[in-house]
């Protein structure tokens, strides 16, 4: 390996070397079925949104040329641009904003993340089965589509940036499934999917982009090395990689490698979550109770190492609102106080506690509950495709699970993972005052009332503990000197199509 | 009417049959389980009654606290679960306890907990073992005389290094001599560097080695170092906190010859070179490349022996007492020495004629100058409309590295289930030590 080579730019030529990016193979090519990070970060190239999001985070108009919000701010009416394509020269309008829209909510579609669009008017009914005319997604003219909103929501225009919210081709609403085939795809996306070469697979510029094609000619997606990345970026055989936090450590001291190491914010959460459907986390003062008993500076700082910072709230501190602090607290006596008067005095009552899930967190966590406690657990894994499906049958009394935003508003991970309607919300906590403090802080019309009613739906999670926030992630990532426009090296924002060799 | 009879009557009689048709689980039957090396594991149980609601099987691998919970069809009156060794890995000499879940309505019902141990069976391994002192030596072919003499190398090796960590073995160590690099790279499984010659299991409290890896002295002196791994693990384990890298693997290399001076030069080259690791840096892994591994292992072997000159060796002891009972690191290395550990840090750098390494600084990433489509003027509000104007020039100004905190403030991550990756972060923190 060439440790001791520099790692020059790459040279440049009228567009670019081929990108080669390590991105793994994606599990699908469909925006309905997004099963993982590293299929948002494939779709994110292969399709185009109403809007999308720069290398800041900020929602840009894409498909959309305009939009206006209705005085009550429920209701957003966009324009299309004119002439819009897709990558096959089909013809894209408004009406394939509300198809590909209302083909995320037909439950028949059974799409693996429908709530991101729950909250417009009539989604959530449909998705349990209602009638598809009941969704207020109107599309009364090519260019024009309407959407009316539960409640009013500022970040509306981020959430038609994010890939459940892509749009699809016409084919995609019936049996034929080549558009979505890896020898060309069919999107509205900066790249068109065009063949493997080996085991990576090849992104050709699109040149219907609404954009225009973008500089970098060709990517090659890489999804499998013979080693490990870092090797491969040190050797010169891919330009893009991201590292983890236990190499990252000693790469920053690389004198070649250094260079090119880069951190991205920690906008992950990982957390525990409770069965609060039956005993004892049916009750909130035992859930508390565990929560409190928790010192995470400590724990998480000694177990996750650079992987992860302790967290003190489900929403990563890059999407706090103003004013919201780090307000974890440790209290073993209020703990303990808080069992006594649950009922579990004896604590043999509360029986053995399960705790599914492979984080890091779960040993220290358990030791903590049983020594400090008093009470005995029990640790249980799963293969990742099991898990999943155990936390929507039968979910353990304690998980864990990680999870990232979807969109750049604390809403985000509150609705996914905490309303009552929410199929991510495994430990099925049900809190009308969470509800509607929730709703309060979507629709506050100014900053200031937003942060504060933030502040107050954090307070609840907080007292009320549905889920005890364990741990923030952070990404590593090595970047070949010369590439420019990868702002936020983080997932969802990795937009190659804005990504340029520097001349 | 006789008709009427004739149904009613049928109609009883299938009722009756009916419970015997959907028979109830009424407990588990024989339990079995077999495995071949590098083919898969086997597990299946009898369920006479029938099936229940729901079947699980769970399994307990040696040197874990979590059982692995494997949902399996209950079938009818017998159940089944492989795991493909093939594709998912399993090392050698690896002990598993298994037994089975039944779940019927509220009821859960236990199986009896049996044992499978899954070994290296592969045809033409006649393996023969001998017990010296706490370890037990496996090998095979002619490799007799040289496997006891690494037997008792071990032995002697656990026993110095249990002194100087001031804790006993808290179990056997198995040690399997293979005579052929492919037998050997083939129980370490993929992922294995092609320059190991002698690897360390210590949750399995296991040390495969390869008689070809290298001189017999090397071997020898290899031999203890891995063995120093597994009493290490014995004297430090513990839930919250997984001992500093660099303190293991200098921790073994020292032992090798209860000394680290053949490790300074190493150090005082890079010292003048400037390529001296940061000890925060190879807290959680070792670098890949050689030069920089070699490195690493150099400046960790000549930290403890400082550490012992300076501060004698019972301040070994100390320290990894103090990982036992859950402390950082730099908790355990200042219970141990007595200074903070930026003043032990300072100190051995300092003996190299060297100051504390600092990061490289990234260079940075200039932002993207790729035109946006024409954008709205300005953002829509309640009320507004946002109409579509030529974007502005992008900006030339390169990005701060550091700034992240100030522009990330909008940030969007694609909302995805991130799956479960500090698995690969735990094994990579437990890496054997590579001869």
């Amino acid at each position: 390996m060439a440790l001791t080579s520099s790692l020059p730019a790459r040279p440049a030529s009228a567009a670019g070397p081929t990108l080669r990016y390590v991105g793994g193979d994606p599990g699908t090519l469909d925006p309905s079925f997004i099963g993982s990070a590293g299929d948002v970060e494939f779709l994110l190239q292969l399709y185009a949104g109403l809007t999308r999001l720069d290398e800041d985070g900020k929602p840009y108009a894409s498909l959309a040329e305009s939009w206006s919000i209705s005085g009550d701010g429920r209701t957003y009416t966009f324009t299309m641009r004119p002439g819009l394509t897709f990558s096959d020269g089909s013809p894209l309008d408004a009406s394939d904003v509300r198809r590909s829209w209302l083909r995320v909510l037909d439950p028949a579609t059974h799409s693996t993340a429908p709530d991101v669009l729950s909250i417009i008017e009539g989604a959530t009914e449909r998705l349990a089965g209602g009638p598809e005319d009941g969704v207020a997604i109107e599309a009364p003219d090519a260019r024009t589509l309407t959407v009316r909103l539960k409640h009013a929501a500022a970040y509306f225009t981020a959430i038609t940036a994010t890939p459940t919210a892509f749009v699809v081709p016409r084919s995609a609403s019936g049996s034929d499934d080549s558009w979505q085939s890896m020898d060309g795809s069919v999107g509205s996306g900066p790249y068109v999917a065009s063949g493997r070469d080996g085991t990576d697979i090849v992104l050709r510029a699109n040149d219907r982009y609404l954009a225009g094609p973008p500089p970098i000619a060709e990517i090659k997606w890489v999804t499998d090395l013979p080693g490990d990345g870092v090797t491969a970026f040190a050797d010169g055989d891919v330009d893009l990689v991201s590292v983890g936090s236990f190499d990252a450590g000693w790469i920053a001291y690389d004198k070649d490698l250094g260079t090119a190491l880069h951190r991205s914010a920690a906008l992950g959460i990982q957390y525990f979550g409770f069965d609060t459907t039956r005993p004892p986390f049916d009750d909130a003062r035992v859930r508390r109770a565990f929560a409190l008993a928790l010192d995470r500076p400590r724990l998480v700082t000694n177990a996750e190492g650079s992987s992860g910072t302790p967290a003190s709230s489900i929403v990563p501190p890059a999407l706090w609102p103003e004013g919201m602090e780090d307000d974890q607290v440790t209290d073993l006596a209020e703990a303990r106080s808080l069992l006594d008067a649950a009922g579990y005095t004896d604590r043999s009552r509360l029986g053995t506690i399960t705790i599914n899930g492979s984080g890091l967190g779960v040993g220290p966590a358990a030791s903590v509950w049983k020594d400090e406690l008093g009470v005995e657990t029990a640790i249980e894994t799963m293969q990742f495709r099991d898990y999943l499906q155990a936390l929507v049958v039968d979910p353990p009394q304690i998980f864990t699970i990680n999870w990232i935003a979807d969109y750049p508003s604390p809403y985000a991970l509150y609705s996914l993972l905490l309303l009552p309607e929410a199929t991510s919300n495994y430990g099925h906590w049900d809190d009308p005052e969470f509800v509607r403090l929730l709703e309060a802080a979507s629709s506050a019309e100014n900053d200031a009332e937003q942060a504060a009613a933030y502040r107050a739906v954090d307070a609840r999670v907080d007292s009320e503990a549905p889920i005890i926030p364990w741990a923030y992630g952070a990404g590593w990532w090595l970047v070949r000197p010369g590439l420019r426009g990868l702002g936020n090296l983080t997932t969802g924002l990795l937009d190659l199509g804005r990504v340029s060799w520097e001349q | 009417m006789r008709r009427l009879m004739q149904l009613a009557a049928i109609a009883v009689a299938l009722a009756l049959v009916a419970p015997a048709q959907v028979a109830a689980f009424s407990g588990f039957g024989t339990l079995t389980a077999s495995a071949t090396y590098g083919g898969e594991m086997r597990f299946t149980v009898q369920l006479p009654g029938g099936p229940p609601d729901q079947l699980e099987l769970l399994l307990r691998f040696a040197g874990s606290d979590s059982t692995v919970v494997a949902p399996v069809d209950p079938g009818s009156s017998s159940a089944e679960y492989v795991w493909d060794t093939a594709d998912r890995h399993l090392t050698p000499n690896t002990a598993i306890a298994y037994r089975w879940r039944a779940t019927s309505g509220e009821q859960v019902t236990l199986s009896p907990e049996k044992t499978l141990l899954y070994d290296d069976d592969r045809p033409g391994l006649d393996w023969h073992t001998a017990k010296i002192g706490a370890t037990t030596v496996h090998w095979y072919g002619g490799a007799e005389s040289q496997a006891r003499h690494f037997g008792s190398i071990s032995a002697d090796a656990a026993a110095a290094a249990e002194t100087l960590l001031g804790h006993d073995l808290v179990g056997p160590i198995d040690i399997f001599v293979y005579d052929s690099r492919d037998d050997f790279f083939g129980a370490l499984g993929p992922g294995a560097r092609e320059w190991t010659g002698a690897a360390t299991y210590p949750e399995l409290r296991t040390i495969f080695m390869w008689l070809g890896g290298g001189s017999s002295s090397y071997l020898e002196t290899t031999m203890t170092h891995e063995v120093t791994h597994v009493v290490f693990q014995d004297a430090t384990t513990n839930q919250f906190h997984d001992p500093a890298t660099w303190f293991n693997e200098g921790l073994a290399v020292w032992s090798e010859e209860h000394s680290a001076a053949d490790q300074e030069g190493n150090v005082r080259s890079a010292a003048s070179e400037g390529r001296l690791l940061a000890f925060g840096g190879i807290t959680e892994s070792f670098p890949i490349g050689d030069q920089a591994a070699r490195l690493a292992y150099s400046e960790g072997a000549t930290m403890v022996a400082m550490i012992i000159d300076k501060y004698g060796q019972d301040a070994i002891a100390a320290i990894a007492a103090a990982w036992r009972g859950g402390a950082g690191d730099d908790e355990a290395l200042e219970a141990g020495t007595g200074v903070p550990v930026d003043e032990l840090y300072d100190t051995y750098f300092a003996s190299f004629g060297a100051s504390v390494p600092t990061a490289v600084e990234p260079a940075p990433i200039l932002p993207s100058n790729v035109d946006k489509p024409p954008q709205p003027s300005a953002p829509a509000h309640a009320g507004e409309s946002a109409s579509a104007v030529p974007s502005a020039s992008p900006t030339q100004q390169p990005a701060h590295a550091d700034d992240n905190g100030a522009w990330i403030q909008a940030a969007i991550i694609a909302g995805i289930l991130v799956g479960v990756i500090v698995a690969v972060v735990a094994n990579r923190r437990r890496g054997s030590r590579s001869a």
